[in-house]
């Protein structure tokens, strides 16, 4: 595991010395943060591939459980102010004691609207944005269904922006229903061209068992460069988890 | 206050600026081109409940190439072509990306700054326009013989520029404005070739042949 941490740790800080060699780009990336939504959205008719990796390493309340995600959605403009994505989410999971498994977890839809203009100029400081998603559960053995919800409000102080996240997301099937709460706050700053660096803090707090909850701080990082862009983040863990890297990234065209 | 500022303004004494703008290639020889004729050292409110400036997109070109307004105004971008337009500008001045819109859709962009806007089209390479966004109403466009009439321009003594597309240098002069009469500035550009301009990505256009993309 140390090794694996060490690995990740430089792969960021060679993207990081990559990107600051890299030439100046106009376009502000999607999301600033690793786990946190952003508030940006594409222009009418934009499309863009959207997609991240994140683990969650070494939850102590589970037997040591290890996840990593792989979420992957096209990304719609529906007009200036909303879009649209269609992601499906692929799981890896590793329990002490069990086989680890690698499957398609949900897929579904997902809206994403900005209460304010994007115009560079006419845009105000605080810009709140919606996001709301339905997806399908394929990994439970009934009608199970996933609905989201984030309020994400960022405030622009001249190159620094603060962001928070609060999220909800629910399982839901014939029997249980769980809730979940995602709340987050964090800070990047315009440093080097189009990249950015700040720090983020992430929970993930299960209202039914409070001893799956998890909580994770760390540095995070973006960089946008034409059509592309990525942003990642290392959560080191606070509270019930090791670690939590993620990393996001875009294409458009 | 502003409504008094403008009426203040518009009680002033003015006077005009008239002459000649001559435009050439880079030999001398004569060209027949758009030019925008402006005189600044003042500043003024835009027309009050004025029409919005129009831009159109029609057979893979901005028409008009070359637009002057003042501070204030908008501009509206309507598509007249069958197939999808883009309309978006990187200058200092006026960054923006109206999105793709397809055949009899418009959108507007409001120009709260002064300065000089190029706008392209991310789909058509071949497509470009500028929009000259000016402190005051003293522009004005360049008749077919190459004349100009500037009216109702505050006395003073100002600078007056000719302005056009491709043009390799900027060329002015002082001009003094005496109340009810005219005063007379000849001006000649020089217009040289289209420079090549980068996608809203910041990338090179990839050759786009006659697709079309309804």
């Amino acid at each position: 595991m140390q090794a694996s941490r060490r690995v990740l740790v430089s792969g960021l800080a060679v993207i990081g010395a990559a990107l600051l060699a890299a030439p100046r780009s106009a376009h502000a990336g999607r999301t600033f943060y690793g786990w946190l939504y952003g508030t940006e959205v594409m222009p009418e008719r934009g499309a863009e591939i959207q997609t991240f990796v994140e683990e969650q390493n070494e939850q102590s309340h589970q037997l040591n459980l290890s996840e990593t995600d792989w979420w992957i959605s096209p990304a719609i403009g529906i007009n200036d102010q909303l879009e649209l994505l269609l992601p499906v989410d692929l799981v890896w999971t590793d329990d002490d004691g069990d086989r680890p498994r690698f499957t398609i977890a949900n897929y579904g839809a997902e809206l994403r609207y900005r209460l304010v203009t994007a115009d560079p100029t006419d845009k105000p400081a605080f810009v709140p944005l919606v996001r709301v998603a339905l997806k399908r559960d394929v990994t439970g053995d009934g009608d199970t269904w996933q609905p989201e919800g984030d309020l994400v409000a960022s405030y622009d102080i001249g190159r620094t922006q603060l962001l928070a996240d609060f999220g909800v997301l629910g399982v839901i099937n014939k029997t249980t229903t769980d809730i979940e709460l995602h709340p987050g706050v964090g800070v990047s700053v315009l440093s080097i061209g189009d990249v950015r660096f700040g720090a983020e803090a992430f929970a993930e707090i299960p209202l039914e068992t409070t001893d799956q909850t998890w909580v994770a701080v760390g540095p995070n990082m973006a960089w946008s460069h034409g059509r592309s862009w990525i942003s990642a983040a290392y959560g080191v863990g606070l509270y019930h988890i090791r670690d939590a890297p993620k990393l996001n990234w875009g294409i458009a065209f | 206050m502003l409504a008094a500022l403008a009426g203040v303004a518009a009680a002033a004494p003015t006077g005009r600026v008239v002459g000649k703008v001559t435009i050439t290639d880079a030999d001398g020889k004569p060209v027949d081109a758009e030019a925008i004729i402006y005189v600044v050292g003042f500043t003024e409110l835009p027309t009050k409940d004025a029409a919005p400036t129009q831009i159109a997109q029609k057979n893979r070109a901005f028409v008009p190439d070359l637009v002057a307004i003042t501070v204030g105004e908008t501009v509206t971008f309507p598509n007249r072509d069958a197939f999808l337009h883009n309309v978006f500008s990187q200058s200092a001045a006026r960054k923006f990306d109206l999105g793709s819109f397809k055949k009899d859709e418009q959108k507007a962009k409001d120009f709260p700054d002064p300065g000089v806007i190029d706008v392209y089209c991310n789909i058509h390479p071949e497509m470009a326009a500028t929009i000259l966004v000016l402190p005051n109403r003293a522009h004005t466009r360049r008749n077919g013989d190459g004349s100009y009439v500037i009216a109702g321009v505050p006395a003073g003594t100002w600078t007056v520029f000719a302005y056009t597309r491709r043009v390799t240098k900027p060329v002015s002069a002082s001009v003094t404005v005496v109340a009810g009469q005219d005063s007379k500035v000849d001006l000649t550009l020089v217009r040289g070739a289209e420079e090549q301009h980068l996608n809203k990505y910041g990338e090179k256009y990839h050759d786009t042949g006659t697709t079309t993309y309804h």
